[in-house]
Order: structure tokens, then sequence, then C-alpha cells
């Protein structure tokens, strides 16, 4: 008999906490589900990506907006307040769970679809890791082994500036940025724009939660104690560090291949000739071009 | 050997995290398994301990990205890394072409032979049972 998952539900923490709960909850080894948001917009990469190679740091520098590298994989997104955070932590061994990680993430993300269909959204899985309305993307998601679990973190957005992202993001060119502040535009679609009545960030937290009872529950409702905030202030000045968050990537490349969604990149492989920018479509799983920086 | 579509070649010692070793005279050369290979689909990114580091059994010494995850690898035995595959930098997708080959991660100078004992061969009814247990758990 597995143990049951406890059940966080954080509301609004500062943008830095929003980051450091899942890690200190998996380096110390307690399974939960995890709700969430940020109070403050904020920059993200996953653990092989090149900070510099991926973002305008002088612009979010400039900007008051954070940047921090997690240890699951993924690629660089813009966390913002309209964002509803779930993190999933489980022992990696954990019976019930798929072992595989695309299964696994099949599996975590189907509350996510259960609580987006519960507003009359009709969100779809999609391989690896998207949830797809239509063709639109509405969540991002990313996993990884932090300590001795399994982490599955993500969000759904309620609102989403596209504009912003484009900024942060690093681009060969300007012709580069327009582009993919476009194809966002195109690709990416919010809550607040799919439900006439859009909902607030407490309610889809509420409906989180409700739904990851059903599929990995019963949870147990706990409350974030003094020790774990300790713990996390513990754990801070390790992610925070410039030589974490700095780490160069050995692969670093001239040209520069920016995911839009799964299965859609934006690429350029000379910053010289920005008109030689192109779309590239690869089949899910086969997203392995390696020429260039990748985002994914 | 091959088992259900999955290499396992016989001179080599398997972790039950999906490792291997190899004992080249008093180095031990390490990679992942054609079967774990194949579960994690293509290789994009992969960062181990650097030369001169410890490692230790059974603890992770580096990680490897595949698609939007990342996850640990377990070092099957003790010891200083002497080299690593720094090939992988530019083209990690010879962990999937070649897990055996020069998809190697890092090469250890054995501290204790006494742990080899502790790694699986292949053949034996330690390895079957953690193989047919490994299937069982990725089919579900």
């Amino acid at each position: 008999m597995t143990e049951p998952l406890a059940l966080l539900r954080l509301g609004p923490l500062p943008w830095l906490e929003t980051q450091l709960v899942y890690h200190t909850l998996a380096r110390e080894h307690l399974e939960a589900v995890v709700t969430c948001s940020s109070k403050e917009r904020y920059v993200c990469v996953g653990y092989h990506q090149d900070l510099a190679a991926e973002v305008e740091i002088d612009y979010c520098t400039a900007n008051g907006i954070g940047l921090f590298r997690r240890e699951p994989g993924g690629g660089a997104v813009l966390l913002e307040p309209a964002q509803a955070f779930y993190q999933v932590i489980v022992d990696r061994h954990r019976e019930g769970l798929p072992r595989r990680h695309d299964l696994l993430y099949e599996v975590v993300l189907q509350p996510v679809c259960d609580a987006l269909r519960s507003f009359g959204v009709d969100a779809r899985f999609a391989p690896i890791c998207d949830l797809l309305v239509g063709e639109r993307k509405i969540s991002g998601n990313a996993g990884g082994e932090v300590g001795d679990c399994r982490v599955v973190i993500g969000n759904v957005l309620l609102d989403f500036d596209r504009s912003l992202m484009a900024h942060v993001l690093r681009c060969p060119s300007e012709e580069f940025r327009r582009r993919f502040a476009e194809l966002l535009r195109q690709q990416i679609v919010t809550l607040d724009e799919l439900c006439p009545r859009p909902p607030s960030l407490r309610m889809v937290e509420e409906r989180l939660s409700q739904a990851f009872d059903q599929r990995l529950g019963p949870l147990e409702p706990r409350v974030w104690t003094r020790e774990l905030q300790q713990r996390l202030e513990g754990f801070a000045p390790e992610y925070t560090d410039a030589a974490w968050l700095l780490r160069p990537d050995s692969r670093r490349g001239t040209g520069r291949r920016v995911k839009v969604r799964e299965g859609l990149y934006l690429c350029q492989d000379d910053p010289a000739a920005p008109e030689r920018l192109w779309e590239e479509r690869p089949p899910v799983g086969r997203d392995d071009t390696t020429r260039m920086g990748d985002q994914s | 050997m091959n088992i259900e579509g999955y290499n396992f070649p016989d001179d080599l010692y398997f972790h039950k995290e999906h490792t291997w070793a190899r004992k080249e005279g008093t180095i031990i050369v390490i990679g992942v398994t054609d079967y774990a290979q194949k579960m994690a689909g293509t290789v994009k990114r992969v960062q181990t301990l650097e030369e001169d580091d410890e490692v230790e059994q059974h603890k992770p010494f580096g990680t490897m990205s595949t698609g939007k995850w990342t996850g640990k690898l377990y070092s099957p035995v003790s010891g200083e890394i002497a080299t690593v595959n720094e090939d992988l930098d530019g083209e990690p997708g010879s962990i999937n072409s070649e897990p055996y080959g020069a998809g190697w991660l890092i090469k250890v100078k054995l501290g204790n032979e006494g742990e080899l004992a502790a790694l699986m061969r292949v053949g034996t009814p330690d390895f079957a049972a953690w193989f047919k247990a490994e299937r069982a758990k990725h089919q579900k």
C-alpha cells in the first residue's frame, strides 16, 4: 500500500519560492501535489540550458524580472502571476505510476485536462507533455529527477504576455523576435480568451486540486510548516548562486532554435542573415536537431 | 545477448539503475544500457562530473536530458574519474546509436574491485528477475 500524496495549496507566493517549494519537497523526499502561483513575473530555464544563450539577461535585470535555473528539464519560460502552477513530486519508484517519463506525463497531466474541461475548455494531452485546445497550447510542462524523487511541473495560462515572452528570450534578430511573437499569438491560448466568464486563479487552483485528488488521490491536505520554510531557505543559496544560474552549455552554437510549442520551432542559422529564418516542424519525439542552441 | 529486442553484452556488469560497467585493466568504462536509451528516447544533453572527481557506487554522477525530462545517471562503481567522453558534448546521439561503444560516458579508476560483485551479469537469475520487473514497470 503506497502512502497518500500530500496536497499543499499554497496560493500566491514570492516568485523564487514557487520554484524552491518543489525542489525542497523532492530533496526532503516528501511526496506531494502542490498548487500555487507567483506574485511576480520571472524567467525560468531548464537544467541543461545556457541562460546567457537563451535569455536577454540585461533586459530582464532592467525590468525587474527574476531569473532561475530549475533541476527539471525543458526550455526557457516566462512565468507570470496570471498562471496557475501545479507540481507533482513522487518517489522515483512509487508504485502505480509509469516508469517511462512520457507515460508519466500522460498520467499526471490528465487531471489538468479534467480541470480545464470543468471550465468548458476542450483540452487534450499532446505528447510529450503539452496540453492543447484545438492546436493551441494552454499549458507548459517539464519534468525530471530531483533528489530521490521524480517531479512534474506545469502551469495553466489564465493570461499570457506574448510580447514580453518575445522580449525576454534571446533572439538573433529583430525579425526573428517579430516572427516569434507572431507565432506565440497564433499558437498559444489562455483561459481568459476561451471563457466567456474567465475563472479566477483561486478557482483554477481549486479545480486543479479536486482533479488531482480524483486521479492521484485521495490526497492528504497539509500546510506549509515553519520547518519546511526553514528547509526551503536552507536550499535557496544553492539555487540562487551565480555559478548555478549562469552555468554555460558546452554545446552552444552560432544559430538559434526556439520552441513555440511541441513540434514547432522558429530557427535561424546565421545572425548576419535575418532573412534566413524558418519554421521547423519535426515529428513529435524526433525534435532532435542539435546544430543550434536548442530551447526545447 | 539480445533479450526482447534489447542488447545486453555478455562481458559487461549491469547496475539496476540501467548503467553498465566494462573492466579494462584498472579502468572501468561506464555508460547507459541499450534498454535505458530506448526507454528514454532521443538524448539531447548529457552532463557528468569531471575528471579527478570521485564517484560513488549507487550514487548519481551526472544527468541526461531526453525530450522534456532530465534524469540522473547512477554509478555502478566507486572511484576517481579518469576520462570524460567529451565527444558527447556536441553529439550525444551516440548514446542512442552506440550505447556500448562511442556512447560511453566516463572512465573511472576502480577503487574497490569487490564492488563489481554487487553488479549483475547477463544470464544470471538476478539479472532475469530484474529485467522482468523492469519490463513490468515500463509497460504499465
